[in-house]
This record gives structure tokens, C-alpha cells and sequence, in this order.
């Protein structure tokens, strides 16, 4: 068997503070096949983004790896040089943000800009670059590409330059697709259109995607394996439709609950909420993390770290109290 | 229903002047709000529904005089918003509160979070300095904040206890309406739960009337008493929540129900003649590119502009 396009072995991250290092991410192993989705879903906080981070080799300044190890079709990202991570960055992987005019340069028409990857990465001459580049905004759905190939970011709506986020980051044709959070910040209709692009992409390039959101429903509609996070730990994962209707961490219930009262709300009801924050960098509870938030804790819960066990075909949770109260039907 | 409502909203239009470059002149006027009417009674949350974009912000924004507007008549209490000087002015601006969807584009980086509390009771004398500081600690301690955040900074906030903030701040003039634009949006799932039912709390509680603008027709239904569909600066449905819930009439109400809005809306500069859903409408007929659509009843206050 071949090695997995990315591999992600018992990898710990840790943030400076206040002079002391605090885990933000504690011994999580992740495989994605190519041409598969994955979905990565928690609250704000929880390591998602920093996840992302330490896959592309880009964490922050004050971040640093703890242990485990990245691997890239079976070879450690440590030991490539900062050009072959350059090289690797332009051509095998792509990242879209949440708010896509962080990836775009005010100054610069967006037709350039995506025509400039080209350029550099594929050695495309200079108008065969702008050609693809037209040709892709057409395909992620902009009327007009001629026309919005020479706008510059803000002459365009937060929807229009979402696309061309999209367009900028599929341009090299990457083998693996990281959106972070792609459509929070876009209405319900744009969202839609966004998702279905990058669905219509995947079909046709036979691109993986890893897809991180706070919504398990929108990992579950876009997604083969779903993995939920908490406190820069995997505490459930599984295939992610099923997951979404039989969750079992009592964190992924919370999240699968979260708003889903049909109808309008009678007087003096409530909507399903979980009590309290994600713990912060530094703060996390002794024992399972989410003890402190959680409706079945017990005193064991308080010390030891609960392991990512095997809960039926596909599935691994972390929560002994649910494991023991009997499997996964 | 009381015979005088709360709020009562008239053919309300606002138009953005949209610039044309460094020297050019303006290119063109953007009708963000047109011919917009709606009416609020004292206790009751009327939901605000449309895409980024078609003008519900500029509503707000206009209604607490953020925003000029064109024409159009909007009376709070009875006073007539446009000609009202001196206490009544005062009354009005205390009484209709805006929270904004941005927590953090609308606190002061470099003023503590209990000064920005303590803002609105300062403009409109409230109290002295010995009272503001315990209605702060109050205020606080309602939106589930410590009174001891009132020393601290707005950075040293999560997005969710900022919005906290926020309507903490709106809260503390002790408005009888509360305008909240997309005031869950930007949160976790998680944090919107707790958000919503804080909102929902207080309404209760302080008797409030809101309106709730979102671009999220179901959880607008849900805690709202009435729901008004917009689209390009124009009211295309409105309603009791649960009868639109149950028989939306408006292909575009029926397609934000169902997640199913293809496509960007047309530019505001230059909207579609006729019905300006029409390019986008599953259903649309010859007529529905000529002709504005008449404005149908569904059911008693139930009512819906489309030519079907």
C-alpha cells in the first residue's frame, strides 16, 4: 500500500506565553487519502487553525513542534529545505482562509495575482498565465472574467473575492486542499455556491480536501470522515454523515445539538446551549478537558486524559463514561 | 395590538452615494432602502431577513441616525423621528438602540470596556459617576460578564463576550428598542446558543421590541414574532413567523427556507427592471421583467410582492 498524501503522527504544538510553552495541540494523528474530505470541526480555540498551521509548516513565531512528525507521501516535512517547502507550498497544497482578502494583495488586479502563481510555480509565459487566469475566475462562476481579472480586491463583493480565493488556490491544480472556515463568513446563498465550487472541483481534479469548520453539519454534507476537536484534542471521528446523527462524545452531541429547534420557539423556551467557553492556551482542565462543560462527568474524568479508542467499524472516541455505558449501534 | 405601534416605519428610502474616483464625479446612487414600511409594537421582535447586501444594515443604521434618509416618515412613540429637537430628539435617540454585528470594529481598542458601558449614561445624564459605576457592574453581570471586566480591555475579549459587551452598552439607557444587526453571525454555534437565548432573556424580562435583522430566515423565524423578507432595499414578504414559515409565498422566501439561493444578487446600481428577483427566479414569467409585482395577501397580515 502506498503511503497517504498527508500524514500527521502524534503531532504536539506548543504557544509561548508569559515565558512559559502551553500546548495547543497534544498528540493528534490524522491520515487523508488522496481525493479524500475530511472534515475538522470545533469551537473557536480549540487548535483547528493551528492545525492547519503546523501542516503547512507555517506556524507563527511564538509557536513551535512539541513531537510527532508531518509527513507528505511518506516523507517528513522537517526534512525538506525552506526552497522545497516553497516549492511544495505552490504546487502540491493549497489554503484558503475565512476571510479571503487576507490572501489577496490590495494593490494588484486579481487576474495578476492568480496569473503570478502560474508564472512562478507552473513557468507559464505571461499572457498564456492571464489566459488561464480569465479562464478560471469563468469557472468559479464570475460573470464577466475579463472584466474582473483586471478589478483590483476592493472593487469586488465579499463573494466575488471568496471565488477568487478559490480560484487562486486550485490554480496549480493542488493535490490537497486546506479551507479554513471558507464560507463563515458569507450568507447562507454564497455559502452554498462556495461549497458546491469546491465540490465540483474535487469531482473533477480528483483534488483531497481538508475542510475546517465550527459547523458539523456542514462537514457532514461535504465530507467523508468527520474529526472533532477539543482543546487541541481528538475526542471523536468517524465516517461524517453517520457521525453527525449518532454522535457520541458528549462534546460532539453538544455541537450536533446546538440551534436545532424546528419552529418558532414557544415563550420561556430556551435554545439547547453548552455552558461555558473552550478552555484557553494554558487553562486546560487536568484529565479530559472538557470535564468542566460536561453533563456526565465523573471523578475519573478529572485525572487522566481520556485515549482515542476504537468505537466500532470507522469510528474512535474518547470518552470512557459513553464507551462503557455500551457500543456504537 | 395596542392601537399606536412603537415604531412605525413609512416608505422609508435611503440612497448611498457611490463615488466615481479621485476626481471623477459621483457614478451613480444606490437605493439601499426603498420605499421600506413596517410597523413594531411595544414588546414584539419583528425579524429582518435578506442577503449581504440588500440594504437591512442601511435600515438600522438610518433608523437611529447613523443614515440620512431620502424620504419617507419614521415615528418612535408617537414623535415624528425627522422633526424632533431637544428632549423629544433625546427621548427618541435613547430609546431605539443599535448593537452592532461587529464587536470588535465598534468598542474602542483604548477605552476600557466599563467607560464604553458607561458612555451612553454620561450623553444622556444619567445618573452620577458613583451610580454609573453600579449600573455597570448591573449591566455586566446581566450579559453573564463579571463586574470586574468593567477595568479591562476590549482585546482581552473573545468575540462572543464582546457582542456581551456590546449589548451591555446598547442595554445601559434603558432603550424600549433594541436594533440588532446579525448579532450571532460571527460566533460558534456554541456561543450563538448562548447569545440567543441571553436575547431572549432580556426581552422577556425588560419587556424590549426588536428588531432582529440576520440573513438567516430560520433563526429569525424562530425567535421572532413577525419576519419581513428583503431583497435589493425592497420588502418582498412579510408575516406572522409561524403561518411564513409554513406557506412562505415568495420564491425568494421558499429558496432561502430551503438553503437554495443560486447566484449573486443583481448590482444595486443598476437593479433588473420589473420584479428584481427575476433573474434568479425559478418561476419567472414574461411579466415579471416588465412589471413591479403587485403586493398580494396570503393571509390576514400575511402579504408578498409577486405577480404569481
Amino acid at each position: 500500500m502506498s503511503a497517504p498524501l498527508l500524514a500527521v503522527e502524534s503531532l504536539g504544538v506548543e504557544y509561548q506565553r508569559g515565558g512559559a510553552w502551553h500546548a495547543a495541540i497534544d498528540g493528534v494523528s490524522l491520515s487523508i487519502e488522496a481525493g479524500r474530505a475530511v472534515g475538522l470541526v470545533g469551537e473557536s480555540g480549540c487548535g483547528k487553525s493551528t492545525l492547519a498551521a503546523a501542516l503547512l509548516r507555517a506556524l507563527p513565531e511564538n509557536g513551535r513542534f512539541a513531537r510527532g512528525a508531518v509527513r507528505w507521501c511518506g516523507r517528513d516535512l522537517a526534512t525538506m529545505s525552506a526552497a522545497e517547502l516553497l516549492r511544495w507550498r505552490g504546487r502540491e497544497i493549497a489554503w484558503i482562509e475565512q476571510e479571503p482578502s487576507a490572501a489577496l494583495d490590495p494593490l494588484f488586479a486579481v487576474g495578476d495575482q492568480i496569473a503570478e502563481g502560474l508564472r512562478v510555480h507552473a513557468g507559464l509565459t505571461r499572457s498564456a498565465a492571464h489566459a488561464r487566469a480569465v479562464e478560471l475566475l469563468a469557472k468559479v462562476g464570475l460573470a464577466e472574467p475579463e472584466l474582473r481579472a483586471r478589478a483590483r480586491p476592493h472593487q469586488l463583493s465579499l463573494g466575488m473575492r471568496q471565488r477568487v480565493g478559490v480560484a487562486m488556490a486550485v490554480a496549480l491544480q493542488p493535490a490537497l486542499l486546506i479551507a479554513d472556515e471558507p464560507t463563515s463568513a458569507l450568507d447562507a446563498s454564497l455559502r452554498h455556491a462556495v461549497l458546491d465550487l469546491i465540490d465540483d472541483l474535487r469531482r473533477e481534479s480528483g483534488m483531497a480536501l481538508l475542510l475546517i469548520s465550527h459547523d458539523l453539519r456542514t462537514v457532514a454534507e461535504r465530507c467523508d470522515e468527520a474529526v472533532v476537536m477539543y482543546a487541541g484534542r481528538f475526542v471523536e471521528r468517524g465516517p461524517a454523515a453517520a457521525l453527525l446523527e449518532a454522535p457520541r462524545h458528549p462534546y460532539a452531541r453538544a455541537l450536533a445539538a446546538t440551534r436545532r429547534a424546528a419552529g418558532p420557539l414557544a415563550r420561556g423556551e430556551r435554545f439547547a446551549a453548552l455552558p461555558g467557553a473552550p478552555s484557553a492556551l494554558g487553562a486546560v482542565a487536568p484529565g479530559c478537558a472538557f470535564h468542566p462543560r460536561c453533563p456526565l462527568a465523573e471523578t475519573e474524568c478529572t485525572r487522566e486524559v481520556p485515549p482515542l479508542a476504537p468505537d466500532g467499524p470507522g469510528f474512535a472516541l474518547a470518552c470512557p463514561v459513553v464507551a462503557r455505558r455500551g457500543g456504537r449501534r | 395590538m395596542s392601537a399606536q405601534p412603537l415604531l412605525s416605519v413609512r416608505e422609508l428610502v435611503v440612497d448611498h452615494r457611490v463615488p466615481g474616483g479621485l476626481f471623477a464625479a459621483a457614478r451613480g446612487v444606490v437605493r439601499a432602502v426603498d420605499r421600506v414600511s413596517f410597523e413594531l409594537a411595544a414588546g414584539e421582535t419583528l425579524g429582518l431577513v435578506g442577503e449581504s447586501g440588500c440594504g437591512k444594515s442601511t435600515l438600522a443604521r438610518a433608523l437611529v441616525g447613523l443614515l440620512p434618509w431620502r424620504s419617507g416618515a419614521v415615528r418612535f412613540a408617537g414623535i415624528d423621528v425627522a422633526r424632533a429637537r431637544g428632549a423629544e430628539r433625546s427621548s427618541v435617540r435613547r430609546g431605539m438602540q443599535l448593537v452592532f454585528q461587529d464587536a470588535r470594529g465598534s468598542l474602542d481598542p483604548r477605552q476600557q470596556v466599563g467607560a464604553a458601558i458607561a458612555e451612553g449614561l454620561e450623553l444622556h445624564r444619567l445618573g452620577d459617576a458613583k451610580e454609573r459605576r453600579r449600573r455597570v457592574a448591573e449591566l455586566l453581570e446581566q450579559v453573564g460578564l463579571p463586574a470586574e471586566s468593567a477595568a479591562r480591555w476590549p482585546h482581552e475579549f473573545s468575540g462572543g463576550q464582546r457582542q456581551r459587551i456590546g449589548l451591555a452598552r446598547a442595554l445601559a439607557v434603558e432603550p424600549r428598542v433594541l436594533l440588532l444587526d446579525e448579532p450571532v453571525a460571527a460566533q460558534d454555534r456554541s456561543v450563538q446558543a448562548q447569545l440567543l437565548n441571553l436575547l431572549l432573556e432580556l426581552r422577556e424580562r425588560r419587556g424590549l421590541a426588536c428588531l432582529l435583522i440576520s440573513h438567516d430566515l430560520e433563526l429569525v423565524a424562530q425567535v421572532s414574532d413577525r419576519v419581513a423578507v428583503m431583497h435589493l432595499g425592497e420588502l418582498v414578504e412579510w408575516g406572522a413567523s409561524a403561518e411564513l414559515l409554513a406557506r412562505p409565498r415568495h420564491p425568494f422566501t421558499r429558496a432561502l427556507l430551503a438553503g437554495a439561493v443560486r447566484g449573486e444578487p443583481p448590482s444595486p446600481l443598476a437593479p433588473p427592471p420589473g420584479c428584481r428577483f427575476h433573474p434568479r427566479c425559478p418561476q419567472a414569467v414574461a411579466g415579471c421583467r416588465s412589471e413591479p409585482p403587485p403586493e398580494r395577501e396570503a393571509a390576514p397580515g400575511h402579504r408578498y410582492r409577486c405577480i404569481e
